[in-house]
């Protein structure tokens, strides 16, 4: 009897507030537009995410700092502390924010956090060496550097253009025995030493009008190289009138 | 009313029929007090937070989706308020970010309990409610007394199915800790 005037009582009370205005129900298209809104932003962050990682590759790989690892431990302390860690942290930040606003749907709560962001991670770096592939920040680099972009040239020149410490990136102008000459981004012409110590993880088949970075300590406009390897044809340089020579192949032979 | 579907009583309510909703009320009216009841462990609010779930439900039953089911959503409200009035209550934060949503569980996978287990459980529940923390609390009052098996208190929690079963098997080794303590 006490529960049955209890249950009574609940359900007129919700009710009565209903019938007098107190509470409304909330229309639909408030939900089709937060949903519309939280798809949204989600997208447009992970759109972000894309650009900012593309955007660390093509750095470090202009840099010539992407290509360093190779040369052994010398070569990853370097690319250690050259990579852009601020850039790093911001897309650690929206990686998190992304994590954050997928686990309201449940393909993600469903599944353990590890996976989801782990499926982000995974998601964000195969996207980002995609469009790190692309001509994108090339030409817009190539705008920034002229000038010519009414935004993000800042951006570009700030994190496109250092040099970093003992990595040297540049196009091969000149080919001799033990030694030749590249251009850096820059301009800037130095000479390369090589010995026997050198380390080339892809070979000597160099040629003038290579793409390559150099690893090694400088003096002057001379470079002892550590290492040095070539790097893909799309790793660009303007400016540069280059020859193409033919290295000898055995410049190294006892 | 009576030979609807919770569904089709929530179209209606969406379609603007008020006194659908009292039918909805009343069909949850005592799960939700019980579920109040043990999970906010009594409290004088109790009554005020049942309300204030129907109350949300209203408002918000235009975000419900028809093609499932109503009960996992009201649920889902319930919990989310609950969570608020424990919230109000505490001085200290509570924190229901578990390590345990960070990895699977295979080994939690949800067991055949023989009738007898889960009268023996739901009736150590009653004895030992209180002593538990929250997040082992509110699985073992939806899967003892609400009924709900580990996919359901899944949907509600909106957490993974081997972050239930996590909680619920540390929960009741908890709850049989401390009734061995007690007696």
């Amino acid at each position: 009897m006490n529960g049955e005037s209890h249950k009574k009582q609940i359900r007129d009370q919700v009710l009565e507030a209903i019938k007098s205005g107190r509470v409304a129900m909330r229309p639909r298209w408030r939900f089709v537009l937060k949903a519309v809104l939280g798809v949204l932003g989600g997208a447009l962050l992970f759109l972000a995410l894309l650009y900012l990682v593309s955007f660390i590759i093509f750095a470090l790989r202009r840099t010539g700092v992407w290509f360093v690892p190779i040369f052994g431990a010398r070569g990853w302390f370097v690319f250690l502390v050259s990579l852009p860690w601020i850039l790093i942290i911001f897309s650690l930040i929206f990686i998190v924010v992304l994590e954050i606003l997928v686990r309201r749907y449940s393909f993600a709560y469903r599944r353990p956090l590890l996976y989801s962001a782990l499926g982000i991670i995974f998601l964000v770096l195969l996207g980002g060496v995609i469009v790190a592939s692309t001509p994108f920040h090339g030409r817009v680099f190539r705008y920034a550097v002229g000038n010519r972009t009414p935004f993000a040239g800042d951006f570009y020149r700030g994190f496109g253009m250092p040099h970093f410490q003992d990595t040297y990136p540049g196009t091969i102008t000149e080919v001799a025995s033990t030694s030749f000459m590249i251009q850096d981004p820059q301009g800037e012409v130095l000479k390369i030493f090589i010995s026997q110590k050198t380390r080339l993880p892809l070979g000597m088949d160099l040629e003038a009008g290579d793409a390559v970075v150099v690893f090694g300590p400088r003096e002057g406009d001379t470079i002892n190289a550590f290492g040095m390897r070539e790097v893909d044809e799309d790793f660009e340089f303007s400016g540069m009138g280059m020859r193409h020579v033919p290295m000898p192949r055995n410049m190294f032979a006892p | 009313m009576a030979g609807k579907t919770d569904e089709e009583i929530a179209r209606e309510v969406q379609e603007g029929g008020i006194e659908a909703f009292g039918t909805l009320v009343e069909r949850y009216e005592t799960k939700m007090t019980r579920y109040a009841r043990k999970f906010l462990l009594g409290g004088e609010d109790g009554k005020d937070v049942v309300q204030e779930v129907f109350l949300k439900a209203y408002m918000n039953i235009q975000g419900f989706d028809l093609s499932k089911r109503f009960s996992p959503w009201i649920y889902r409200i319930a919990h989310n308020e609950f969570i608020n009035a424990i919230k109000k209550r505490s001085s200290s934060p509570l924190s229901f970010f578990d390590p345990d949503l960070l990895f699977p569980h295979p080994v939690a996978e949800e067991t055949a309990e023989s009738e007898m287990e889960h009268k023996e459980l739901a009736h150590l529940l009653d004895l030992g409610l209180g002593t538990l923390p929250a997040k082992y609390r509110e699985p073992l009052v939806l899967h003892y007394l609400e009924d709900m098996d580990y996919k359901e208190i899944a949907e509600v929690l909106e957490v993974p199915m081997g972050t239930v079963g996590i909680r619920l098997m540390r929960g009741r080794a908890l709850l049989k800790k401390m009734i061995k303590e007690k007696l």
